[in-house]
């Protein structure tokens, strides 16, 4: 509870001077007939403890939660860079084993865009180009040269670039000297360029200027409303969970504590959600 | 040509002048052919360490490794009575073997290659000594001459296989999906895993394939001496790191160059030529090459600090 029973945002606009920047789309395109990704009682020692949720079609689902409550390595153990202990994870329905992420990628076209992206989402010397293409060398090399399509490599990063308006002098330079906001953009990239299904974003717009904040937020919302992918949106950054995500699933100690379903369909307003989310997190 | 590869080429175009001024048999056809031949040798060396360095490891095992392949040319063709081509793949495959161990030493019990590979230097080096058992084979027929002595349009054939070798090792990083991962894997190991790719594959891929093409120096050795020298590859951990510094791979991973090698080795084969010829004493020769890795390695690393980011 907020001290002297204020309401949050009112708490919040005394001590920063404004009010919360909110983000609003207007109504998510949830299928719910088409469940993506079914999550059963997933356990991995220190990591999460018997997690179950699913994941739908044009869905952005919520994880929010202190740094530690099991939301990252949730998501290392969904796309298979670590491997759970017990439990099931379906995808489409089908029980899917995913053992590394290769597999997941591959098998199961599902995606991760780390929080750290210096450290485990970038290839910092490399080009945009490189860093782009990383996902597709697989389906555009030639069955006998083992040659990689050069034109399809640049097509597909030239669409990229413009779509996600990465500011880059070009498609030659190193990501190393990219803006935050743009490596970030080049970071999620790799996986439109994938064409990937399920997409798991961490905290996607840690130290991203306002502006290509705002487009990350749109650009999420639209893959999700118009193009049908089911999003994992990880964030701790209330406005955007709030505003983006449909439904959002409280982390504590490594379990879902709390689930938050239907917040645009109600309307619940920002400070409704907010509150709740602090009712079950401390 | 890629920035980097105009200096190293400046550099060793200079050398290549200034011996050729400094002394009127360079020139000579027969000292030509022999620095093909040496320059060939240096390069697969090199190659050998590069393509683990790219990957982000080290083989400190190459030169016993070499050794290794040195007796079983040696043994395959006295004792077992096989034609040379037959002892020169089976030397290959001993290679690969050998870096397939230090391979899954790697990737599976997750030791650093550092350590894993000077393990496995002192084991490979005492198998070459026990086996032998300081014998050397002597019996090694004339006709198996044909890497080491016998020569194409001026140059030692080892060279040309050497440059078969390159074009390779350029398509492949260039153009390959393969390649491509590679240097994904040695840039940031753990994008690398992030983006899909099996990492621990690659890095195992490398340290087998890296091992034949220092059994490919190790059998050219054999064929240019007349007989498989058990000393061979004693010596070569400190220019095998020296080719490849100077060639612009970097000790961090992530980057090689096929012409930078080539130029790298140009570079160092010239250089001892020309201590020679200044009659420096060639008991310093070591100190001489070891301050060039710390050169090569400081100039690279001034680089990165000051002159990379100027593009941005």
């Amino acid at each position: 509870m907020d001290p002297a029973g204020l309401p949050r945002a009112e708490l919040i606009e005394m001590m920063i001077g404004r009010r919360a920047e909110t983000v609003s789309f207007g109504m998510p395109v949830v299928d719910r007939a088409r469940e993506v990704l079914r999550v059963e009682g997933l356990y991995a020692p220190d990591r999460v403890h018997d997690v179950s949720f699913s994941l739908y079609a044009g869905e952005i689902l919520g994880l929010y939660g202190l740094v530690g409550a099991g939301r990252t390595e949730l998501a290392r153990l969904l796309v298979g860079a670590e491997q759970a202990e017990r439990g099931a994870v379906y995808i489409h329905g089908s029980k899917a084993r995913i053992g590394s992420v290769a597999d997941s990628l591959y098998k199961y076209s599902m995606g991760y865009v780390t929080e750290n992206r210096k450290e485990e989402g970038l290839l910092l010397e490399s080009a945009v180009r490189t860093n782009l293409g990383i996902t597709i060398w697989e389906r555009i090399v030639g069955k006998f040269t083992r040659r990689i399509d050069d034109r399809a490599e640049t097509q597909a990063a030239q669409a990229l670039v413009a779509a996600l308006d990465i500011r880059t002098t070009g498609l030659e330079q190193e990501v190393n000297h990219l803006s935050g906001g743009n490596q970030q953009k080049v970071s999620l990239g790799k996986w439109l360029a994938a064409g990937c299904d399920i997409l798991i974003v961490d905290e996607p717009t840690v130290g991203v200027d306002i502006q290509a904040k705002a487009q990350i937020h749109r650009l999420l919302w639209d893959l999700a409303a118009k193009e049908g992918k089911a999003i994992i949106l990880i964030s701790s950054d209330m406005p955007e969970i709030i505003g983006l995500a449909g439904r959002i699933l409280v982390f504590k100690d490594k379990q879902i504590v709390h689930e938050i379903a239907e917040i645009h369909e109600q309307g619940l307003s920002y400070d409704e959600v907010s509150r709740r989310i602090g009712l079950h997190l401390n | 040509m890629r920035h980097n590869d105009a200096g190293i080429a400046l550099s060793a175009g200079l050398l290549f002048v200034g011996c050729a001024l400094s002394s009127e048999s360079f020139l000579s056809a027969y000292n030509l052919f022999n620095i093909s031949r040496i320059v060939a040798f240096s390069v697969l060396v090199a190659l050998a360490q590069a393509l683990v360095l790219v990957a982000g490891g080290m083989n400190l095992s190459v030169g016993a490794i070499g050794g290794l392949a040195t007796i079983t040319t040696g043994y395959c063709i006295q004792v077992l009575g096989l034609p040379g081509w037959l002892a020169a793949l089976v030397a290959l495959g001993i290679g690969g073997a050998a870096g397939w161990i230090n391979g899954v030493i790697i990737t599976r019990l997750q030791i650093n290659s550092f350590i894993a590979t000077l393990a496995t230097l002192f084991v490979f080096t005492g198998l070459v000594h026990g086996f032998s058992e300081g014998y050397a084979y002597t019996d090694i027929p004339r006709e198996f001459t044909f890497l080491g002595r016998q020569k194409f349009l001026g140059l030692s054939n080892l060279f040309w296989t050497m440059v078969l070798v390159l074009l390779a090792t350029h398509y492949a990083f260039r153009h390959t999906v393969f390649g491509r991962r590679l240097l994904a894997t040695g840039g940031n190991q753990e994008a690398a895993r992030l983006a899909g790719i099996n990492t621990d594959r690659m890095i195992l891929l490398s340290h087998v394939l890296s091992p034949p093409l220092a059994a490919l120096a190790a059998v050219a050795g054999v064929s240019r001496m007349g007989s498989p020298q058990r000393a061979t590859g004693t010596a070569w951990l400190l220019p095998s790191f020296a080719v490849a510094i100077v060639g612009g791979t970097g000790l961090a991973g992530g980057r090689i160059s096929a012409l930078g090698l080539l130029l790298g080795a140009v570079i160092i084969v010239l250089i001892k030529n020309g201590l020679v010829m200044l009659e420096a004493n060639v008991y310093y020769e070591q100190a001489f090459l070891g301050s060039i890795i710390l050169l090569a390695v400081v100039v690279s690393r001034v680089r990165d600090l000051y002159g990379g980011r100027s593009g941005g």
